[in-house]
């Protein structure tokens, strides 16, 4: 038998806290309901995050890896699949053509995919109809049909192919794709192939080692996490604000049972079991509020699905939920209540025992220091507001940490000089509602009365407003004038194609076009600067459709670090007119130099198309480039020796337009 | 308490005989309100005077002699059950006058004698109580002279306890200064003129 | 002697508040009472009969001097101490409102042994055990509002008495009840005492008070009389003393 009662008496205390909250949960029907409603908002959001990311079997079906290859490299691509199958064991194959639209600028993707295949099964579902089965027969996606005007039943002509259309398909994974669906066909090799395997890490990458590097995709895991972690993040703040408003409610639910916790203090509990009986009840409102709302927001998540699926843009498994994410906010819910309860029932085991049986709290002591304390809390947080401010004047661009630090450290500092303002405007307020008609007057004086309550509730809207307040203070610091930013409001950037897409083979009647209406629109301005911009391509290069068979071209030769991955910026080529633009006089660039870059890193490469080796740059290759004051504004450049000497050519890409200032 | 309508009220039960009579008097009321031989005899023979009851046998009040009550006697029975019992007027209370007349005494502590007297009184209770607490369910005469003893002794306690309370708030009189009553007179108060 | 003392106050006082706002609740205080005895504590209101309670039943601390129960010197104990003193060797009873609401009266008495480590089955019948020596049985597995005062008096008393209590302390137990109910709460309380348990009864009420073995008057925080306890009943038939 311990010294205290041990297990036997706390089981008696939690089983007394239980039957008080059976029978008088209407008392906290409140705090019930906002923790029911936030554990219920908490999943739906928890859920709509977890979805809100594209899954990976729109790409890999039940597959982890995939690898494309293209058919005119090297071997014929029917052998190559051969060879992978023999390594790989099982693997599926998508095949992928690109077919001219009639009257459009557009292609259509052509897919030949085997519906039942390992790996792919889960990047189709059947609409209406059946899947094709013969070459002569195609499935489409609702808008291939849609602008080909063709139903089931009907017949497609592409490019000079026909094909019976036998269904409508989708890719549950990612309702934007449009493809025609066909079988798998010897006559009509396809111009790439995804291969879908679900290898050994190591053993797939060995396959690409020994076959010449492919293209290569791994399946993301936890891509949903981020969104999730968001969502997340927003209930765990809320969670605090309910915490606050939760506590003012258990401080009225221990006054009610003062007189209860004197008579089990008489009867023999300790100060540690008067606590737990509050802590229970605590903890059984977390349970019960979130039992309902974790049921109510499940009901919730399986009646917004259907609107969700369209906004996603891909299929939701309605039981797919992130179970382990709910059960961590049902616990947070708990925890939150719980932990509401704990100060009220601290003051409460505290109460002496002779007056908590006659129902009648101690006169809470008066908080005198809470005046200094927020006055210093204020003080504090303005100065670091102000100071943020001035720390970003100074170095503008860059927003460092530190800012941020000081802009959230500052907020808070003013929102919890609020909250000690608080019990003293409250004291301000009753004097000051002395002379007010007696309901006015009432409801100041109890909340001057009863502080217990009213401060935690004037805490929870404290904290409510800190929230906004924050946001639009840090709003308004980090606002960017118009003398930084990533353009300024004088000038343009005109791209053929955008940065980092692969740039297709133009007819130099083509780019006369778009130079014409490019000027055309530059002739409205009044003397404006037109620097044409050129990016490097290189020729040997064959042009390839990009991951998603959208483009095909050559991807233009760029400078990276080659120690991390996607540092690469947009490289154009050092024209003279570019540097003089910058400032830059053409003829003081050294003939050795291959880039200026404003940017330095001590192991820069030229990265031309994927798969091609990376070709380090030597430091004294490259050259210090002035900072361009705006971020948009491009920072890495090729000289033209860079160009004669790997036999790169110059491709337009796009024109930076200025307007004068007025 | 009247003997005479007690007896009256035994021989309602039936005729008795006068030892009998007072035998059952006693058992049930008897240690609360001892009775001698000779009260019952004497009442009998008045209650017999005054043809309430009747007696057959040797004659006179006799304890052989058995006794019936008349129908007249049931009449008187009657009334008598229905008769307010007599509240006023009041008596001169022994103990409202002692305390009366020591307000008056100089050099008397009033409270020490209160107490002094509640304290007589309260271990009077006691032993009522205490009687009380042996007496068995069945005897339920008993257990009604028994409570109202306690009831009226605890009414003169509460009595004292209400005295106690008015003296300490009264303020210290001054010798000589004897505020008088005014008088009240010429009034009906429960049933009596003044 | 010590041992069959239950509980002695010796020269204790208490004071309220301070400055001008000074209340003397009890002034120099001597109090002992044995197991078996029931002692009634009158007086008027304000007298500081309840503080006298709640300083024998260790609920308030004395301003001075010393409190022994069962031959523990109160000020020596921690206040998890003195909670075991209350869960295992005292019982109260208040004028009302004794019982937990949302606890059966099984459930109620049992709780003070459940709350010392007892296990719930053990405890229970200890509960039972008792509620049947009171004539309880049948209202065992009644919640507190579904009882009548009487009967949540003598569920009280039950728990009062659960276990190896040695002081049984009543704060106005019959307060709120007709006087036959109070009578037989009263009984109870007076039949529990001779089973050796030593009890401290605060009461205004002459009747109830009478119940006890000795009563003690208090004053304005003072002890100023007692009764002697009588030679017996025959005294009743004595003349003089209660004419």
């Amino acid at each position: 038998m311990s010294r205290n009662g041990g297990l036997p008496a706390r089981r008696a205390v939690v089983r007394w806290a239980w039957r008080l909250f059976r029978r008088e949960w209407r008392q906290q029907v409140m705090v019930l309901t906002l923790l029911a409603v936030a554990v219920t908002a908490a999943v739906v959001g928890v859920s709509a995050g977890y979805h809100s990311t594209p899954p990976g079997t729109a790409r890999f079906g039940a597959a982890s890896q995939s690898f494309t290859l293209y058919a005119g490299e090297g071997q014929p691509l029917d052998a190559r699949i051969a060879q992978a199958r023999e390594w790989f064991g099982t693997i599926d194959v998508v095949g992928r053509s690109y077919l001219p639209v009639p009257a459009s600028v557009d292609n259509v993707e052509l897919r030949t995919q085997d519906p039942h295949g390992p790996y792919g099964g889960p990047m189709l579902r059947l609409l209406t109809g059946r899947y094709p089965t013969t070459p002569g027969e195609a499935a489409l996606t609702d808008e291939v049909a849609a602008d080909l005007r063709v139903r089931v039943g009907g017949a497609l002509t592409l490019d000079g192919r026909s094909w019976t259309v036998v269904g409508l398909v989708e890719n549950p994974g990612d309702l934007g794709a449009e493809f025609v669906l066909a079988a798998p066909a010897r006559s009509e090799p396809p111009e790439s192939v995804t291969v879908l395997t679900a290898a050994d890490p190591a053993r797939f990458a060995e396959y690409r080692a020994r076959n010449g590097q492919p293209v290569y995709e791994l399946r993301p895991s936890d891509q949903w996490v981020e969104a999730a972690a968001g969502v997340f993040s927003v209930f765990a703040v809320s969670m605090l604000l309910v915490c606050l408003i939760a506590a003012a409610g258990f401080a009225v639910v221990a006054h009610r049972r003062l007189r209860q916790l004197g008579l089990l203090a008489a009867v023999g509990a300790t100060t540690r079991h008067l606590r737990l009986v509050l802590l229970a009840d605590g903890a059984a409102v977390g349970v019960a509020a979130s039992a309902v709302g974790a049921v109510a927001g499940v009901l919730v998540w399986f009646a917004v699905t259907p609107r969700f699926e369209t906004a996603a843009g891909h299929r939701i498994d309605r039981l797919d939920l992130p179970w382990w994410q709910i059960a961590v906010a049902i616990l947070l819910a708990i925890l939150t209540a719980t932990a509401a309860a704990w100060r009220p029932a601290r003051v409460a085991a505290r109460v002496p025992i002779t007056l908590a049986l006659s129902s009648r709290p101690p006169r809470p002591k008066r908080v005198r220091r809470s005046a200094v304390a927020a006055g210093v809390l204020f003080l504090l947080g303005v100065v670091s507001l102000r100071f943020a401010q001035r720390n970003r004047e100074a170095s503008h661009n860059e927003l460092e940490i530190a800012a941020v630090t000081l802009i959230v450290a500052g907020t808070l500092a003013i929102g919890f000089a609020l909250l000690f303002v608080g019990p003293l405007a409250i004291r301000v307020l009753a004097a000051v509602g002395a002379r007010l008609p007696v309901a006015s007057r009432l409801a100041l004086r109890d909340l001057a009365r009863h502080q217990a309550r009213s401060s935690a509730a004037l805490a929870a809207i404290s904290v409510a407003l800190a929230i906004p307040t924050a946001t639009v203070v840090a709003a308004r610091v980090l606002e960017q004038t118009t003398a930084e930013g990533n353009l300024s409001d004088r000038q343009i950037l005109i791209w053929t194609d955008a940065p980092g897409l692969r740039v297709p083979d133009r007819t130099p009647a083509q780019l006369t076009a778009i130079e014409a209406q490019v000027r055309r629109y530059t002739a409205t301005l009044a003397n404006p600067t037109v620097v044409p911009l050129d990016i490097a391509i290189d020729p040997v290069q064959a042009p390839h459709p990009d991951v998603n068979g959208g483009r095909i071209g050559r991807l233009p030769v760029s400078v990276g670090a080659s120690s991390s991955t996607g540092s690469e910026t947009v490289t154009l080529v050092a024209t003279p007119e570019l540097l003089r633009y910058y400032g830059v006089d053409p003829a003081s660039v050294g003939q050795t130099t291959q880039v200026l870059t404003a940017q330095p890193h001590p192991d820069l490469s030229l990265l031309s198309e994927p798969g091609g080796t990376a070709r380090p740059l030597p430091p004294e290759t490259t050259d210090r480039l002035p900072h361009p004051r705006f971020e948009s504004l491009p920072r890495t450049f090729l000289t033209a020796a860079a160009l004669q000497r790997h036999n790169w050519e110059p491709v337009r890409t796009g024109w930076l337009v200025e307007a004068p200032s007025r | 308490m009247s003997i005479r309508h007690a007896l009256l009220a035994l021989l309602s039960e039936g005729p008795k005989y006068g030892l009998q009579l007072r035998q059952e008097f006693e058992s049930r009321t008897g240690e609360v309100w001892p009775l001698n031989v000779g009260q019952v005899y004497t009442t009998l023979q008045r209650l017999e005077r005054d043809g309430l009851v009747e007696s057959e046998g040797s004659g006179g009040a006799g304890s052989h002699n058995v006794f019936t009550i008349t129908p007249t006697g049931s009449g008187e029975l009657n009334e008598w059950l229905r008769t307010p019992p007599d509240v006023v007027p009041p008596p001169r209370d022994e103990l409202v006058i002692k305390v009366l007349v020591a307000m008056r005494v100089p050099g008397v502590d009033l409270p020490e004698l209160l107490q002094m007297h509640r304290r007589h009184l309260v271990q009077a209770m006691q032993e009522y109580t205490r009687l009380k607490s042996e007496i068995t369910e069945g005897e339920v005469e008993l257990s009604l002279v028994v409570d109202s003893e306690l009831f009226r002794i605890e009414a003169i306690v509460r009595w004292l306890d209400t005295a106690d309370a008015r003296l300490k708030r009264l303020p210290a009189r001054t010798a000589g200064q004897d505020p008088t009553s005014a008088p009240r007179v010429g009034r009906k108060i429960a049933g009596v003129w003044r | 002697m010590a041992v069959s003392v239950a509980v002695e106050l010796r020269q204790v006082s208490k004071v309220y508040g301070s400055g001008p706002t000074e209340v003397h609740a009890l002034r120099e205080v001597d109090l002992s009472v044995r197991g078996g005895e029931l002692v009634a504590v009158m007086g008027p209101s304000g007298s500081g009969k309840s503080t006298l309670l709640t300083i024998a039943g260790t609920l308030e601390e004395p301003t001075s001097g010393d409190v022994l129960i069962a031959g523990h010197e109160l000020a020596r104990l921690s206040r998890n101490d003195r909670a075991r003193l209350r869960r295992r060797s005292m019982g109260y009873v208040f004028q009302d409102f004794n019982l937990l609401a949302g606890l059966t009266a099984v459930e109620n008495v049992a709780l003070p042994l459940e709350l010392d480590g007892v296990r719930v089955k053990v405890a229970r019948a200890a509960a039972m055990e008792v509620l049947a020596k009171l004539d309880l049985t049948e209202r065992a597995a009644r919640y507190p509002d579904e009882l009548s005062g009487g009967e949540s008096q003598r569920v009280a008393i039950a728990r009062a008495v659960v276990g190896e209590r040695r002081l049984l302390l009543a704060d106005e137990p019959t307060g709120a009840l007709d006087s036959l109910s109070g009578e037989t709460v009263m009984r109870m309380l007076r039949h529990a005492c001779h089973d050796g348990v030593a009890g401290v009864v605060v009461t205004h009420d002459a009747q109830m008070a009478s119940w006890a073995d000795r009563v003690v008057f208090l004053r304005d925080g003072r002890v100023v009389d007692q009764t002697v306890p009588s030679p017996g009943p025959e005294s009743l038939l004595a003349p003089g003393g209660n004419k």
